[in-house]
């Protein structure tokens, strides 16, 4: 799985707390590389304050930048320039991604690196061609976008001044792009001996090679390490300004959305985007609003760190845009901007816009003691467990299934099926309720018309008469209540049960309908949450999508030996399934609503785990606990074959299981 | 039948409504405001055949099989909360749990039914303004108080009428 390796091999000591703040400025106009750069140690490291108190040694250039842009209005890259990248980026008609391989497999492919002898290393014994292959296998390793690999130096050799390096065929690209990198103090010139392939490939369009040009100017702002991509001072940016494209004063305005779009294409997912890049620098840009540049919001909503120091904004209204956006922002730098005498008490303001800000101009605002206590509710007590469903031969499961597919289909059979001249069924309509989040569906003014007639809500229905005629007795009065709800259409229960909560526990003292037993019988108590669509009945087309929590109590009786003593249903406005999502559970309990589908032979394991180690804990377990053993492995797959998690999670659902889950004494 | 009540529907409707009503305004103000009254609420723990036991208490997909440990939880651990119930229903589930003498008049047989009581709400958590809100579904069997049924009565205990045999919880938004 692509993101998690990506996540995994991302791991880095240098993590978020640093962020933009600690993000090292680049000099002069070289290119410049920040973890091939030998003296990168004491660089601001943590503490990265931008404020005025240490004049940051750009702020000339940006001034004169500033000047430049002014004297230059309409000096911007030529419009139909922009589209045309624009245009070409978003058609994606050139692969940003890497491709497996490039030209024919297996085979080496010699390069030449020149221009490192002067490099700070030069003093170490070999004169710092080891430390020189190592930046380079790790710098090629490290890329912006997926599907990095490891690239390798397979062979090396020194001529004079020169290093070859012979790597495989598919990692020359990741090394050519390299060439000019700046590496311990001095700028590397790297090659393929016998001239460039790149002919082989015919000629580049010229939006394929704006796209390449702007894929490097990222890759060599991106810091692998700290994760930070470095989009300060854009201006000055040799690259930029060099390609022909942009007209020498170019600005943000025009790059920034061709970036975000390039960037976008650089990875497969979202996921990996937001987990390489956690940080983003546009300290120095001289912007004054967030017009040029508010696309970051949309490509990098999740960053933890933003950058937006020494540019010109004057007020707080100048970022009002990106005030509901980067929900997950931790650290701001705002310092070195007008709005920091204009408007002195900002600093309240923006740690209301971000409540995960726990820093602000690298001083704390909030302690993740004060974030713990705002807890979401995944933090409560009440974590989401999977259901607790406790049957008995079957008997719940079944009526759900039969209950639903009736419901949707044949009310009136299903009324008849299921109630008997004791059964009761009610509904209610909270019309109030939360929810989705992520929904789009608006509520109309005569939202809930279809079921206002009937609906039993005690706290709006005070009347007792009313309370009365709103509870329907009888297979006839229920088929007749059930009719007049518009029809539905619930989600599968198999094939998506994911949007499905279904509970059940045995409740005694259901009345008895034979009088055998006075003191009531053994019943189950359901409680059922989900979604349904309201189906047009003229067209059969779906309409709104409406959430439900239902409450079954059923006993032994009725035509087909189920019957249902109460029926209780709420209806109320979609709420998703996210509150009850199987990617939230947590542990392990007894059977899930769904019936398991046949259970593999062979069981899934872990990697370094044996089929003769698992039988054997199988076995082991199925001894302490007396579980079968069915349920011992079922139990051993969910922790992860960890035995003593098992032990520990079968302890805690013990109560619970069904008695089918023990070896049976005869 | 043995089962039967002297009670009109009626009565009965007029019982489980108001009983329903006062037993969902206290439980939930207790959740905010009286946590050390929570186990107070539930049927004190009591073995049935099988293994299992009342109360049975699900909450989120969590058991308890004993109010005082589901108490414990909420005072520990549970932040500031803020429960509403918007939309509260009512059946009766069994009407008349034990047969009752003939001489039994109507103010024992309205001690002698079970309610079912299903409730639409939601939840502020953490802080009042801005706290997160969650919509929950929560679900009891309410059984009367009185010592037939494993209860301390309503003269001694806390002068509950109901008490809680059966609880589902689930947060649902």
């Amino acid at each position: 799985m692509p993101a998690r390796t990506m996540a995994a091999r991302n791991q880095s000591p240098l993590n978020a707390p640093r962020g933009p703040a600690a993000t090292r400025r680049k000099r002069g106009g070289a290119r410049s590389d920040r973890d091939g750069d030998l003296t990168m140690d004491v660089a601001v490291k943590g503490r990265g304050r931008i404020g005025k108190s240490t004049p940051p040694a750009r702020g000339g250039r940006d001034l004169t930048s500033r000047t430049s842009r002014a004297e230059g209005r309409g000096d911007l890259l030529s419009g139909t320039a922009r589209k045309a990248i624009l245009r070409s980026a978003a058609a994606g008609d050139v692969s940003m991604r890497e491709g497996r391989s490039t030209g024919s497999r297996g085979g080496l492919v010699e390069l030449s690196i020149t221009g490192w002898e002067k490099s700070k290393a030069s003093g170490a014994e070999d004169g710092g061609v080891s430390a020189l292959i190592k930046w380079l296998e790790k710098k090629a390793s490290h890329r912006l976008g997926s599907r990095t690999r490891d690239v390798k130096v397979k062979k090396s050799r020194k001529e004079g001044d020169t290093v070859y390096i012979s790597v495989a065929s598919e990692h020359v690209v990741a090394l050519v792009r390299m060439n000019g990198y700046e590496w311990a103090g001095t700028n590397v010139k790297i090659e393929r001996v016998g001239g460039s392939k790149e002919s082989d490939d015919g000629v580049k369009s010229q939006a394929e090679e704006t796209k390449a040009m702007l894929r490097g100017v990222l890759e060599r702002r991106y810091n692998f390490e700290t994760k930070v991509l470095d989009l300060s001072a854009l201006g000055q940016d040799p690259e930029l300004n060099k390609a022909n494209v942009f007209d020498k004063s170019s600005t943000t305005k025009k790059i920034f959305p061709a970036l975000m779009k390039v960037l976008e294409l650089s990875f497969d997912t979202e996921a990996e985007r937001h987990a390489a890049i956690t940080g983003v620098s546009l300290a120095n840009n001289g912007l004054a609003d967030l017009t040029d540049v508010t696309t970051l919001s949309q490509t990098l909503p999740k960053l933890h760190n933003l950058d937006l120091s020494n540019n010109d904004f004057k007020g707080l209204s100048s970022l009002q845009n990106w005030r509901k956006r980067f929900y997950n922002l931790q650290h701001l730098i705002l310092s070195g901007n007008p709005l920091e005498q204009s408007e002195p008490e900002y600093p309240a303001e923006v740690i209301k816009w971000y409540p995960n800000l726990r820093m602000l101009n690298s001083v704390q605002v909030r302690t993740e003691d004060e974030l713990a206590k705002k807890s979401a509710p995944a933090e409560l007590p009440f974590p989401i467990r999977t259901p607790l469903f406790q049957d008995e031969g079957g008997i719940a499961e079944a009526f759900i299934r039969t209950f639903f597919a009736g419901f949707d289909n044949d009310r009136a059979a299903l009324a008849a099926h299921y109630y008997d001249e004791q059964s009761d069924f009610s509904y209610a309509v909270n019309t109030q309720a939360q929810r989705d989040p992520a929904s789009t569906q608006h509520t109309e003014k005569q939202e809930w018309d279809q079921y206002i007639k009937n609906s039993r809500n005690l706290k709006k229905i005070s009347q007792l008469p009313a309370r009365q005629n709103r509870q329907f007795r009888g297979p006839k009065a229920v088929g007749d209540a059930f009719f007049a709800l518009p029809k539905t259409k619930h989600p599968d229960l198999a094939t998506e049960a994911r949007k499905w909560m279904v509970e059940a526990h045995i409740q005694p003292g259901v009345p008895d309908p034979t009088g055998q037993s006075p003191n009531g019988v053994d019943g189950f108590m359901i409680t059922i949450h989900g979604e349904f669509e309201e189906l047009d009945t003229a067209t059969g087309q779906a309409g709104k999508k409406r959430s439900f929590d239902r409450t079954f109590i059923i006993g032994p009786g009725g035509p087909s030996g189920v019957r249902v003593v109460g029926d209780m249903l709420t209806v109320r406005a979609f709420g998703g399934a996210q509150a009850f999502d199987p990617d939230n559970f947590e542990g392990w309990t007894t059977e899930p609503a769904a019936p398991r589908t046949t259970p593999e032979l062979v069981p899934q394991l872990p990697a370094g785990l044996t089929i003769e180690v698992a039988e054997k804990m199988v076995i082991e377990l199925q001894k302490q606990t007396n579980m079968t053993v069915q349920y011992a492995k079922d139990c051993l797959e969910q922790v992860g074959w960890d035995f003593q998690k098992g032990l520990e999670v079968f302890a805690s659902v013990k109560a619970n299981l069904p008695a089918e889950a023990f070896v049976q004494v005869a | 039948m043995a089962t039967t009540t002297p009670l009109t529907e009626t009565d009965l409707t007029r019982i489980s409504s108001s009983a329903a009503e006062d037993f969902v305004d206290a439980y939930y103000t207790a959740l905010n405001a009286s946590r050390h009254h929570i186990s107070s609420f539930y049927v004190p723990p009591s073995p049935l055949p099988n293994n299992r036991s009342l109360p049975h208490i699900s909450y989120n997909g969590e058991p308890y099989s004993d109010a005082a440990a589901f108490q414990e939880t909420f005072e520990k651990q549970m932040p500031w909360t803020h429960f509403e119930a918007q939309s509260v229903n009512v059946h009766v589930l069994n009407p008349c749990m034990v047969p009752l003498g003939e001489k039994a008049g109507k103010k024992d047989a309205e001690r002698n039914m079970s309610l079912v009581v299903q409730v639409s709400g939601y939840v502020r958590l953490v802080e009042r303004k801005e706290g997160p809100m969650r919509g929950f579904s929560d679900s009891f069997v309410l059984v009367p108080n009185k010592e037939e049924v494993g209860g301390r009565g309503t003269k001694g205990g806390e002068g509950r009428k109901w008490l809680v045999q059966s609880q589902n919880f689930r947060f649902v938004v």
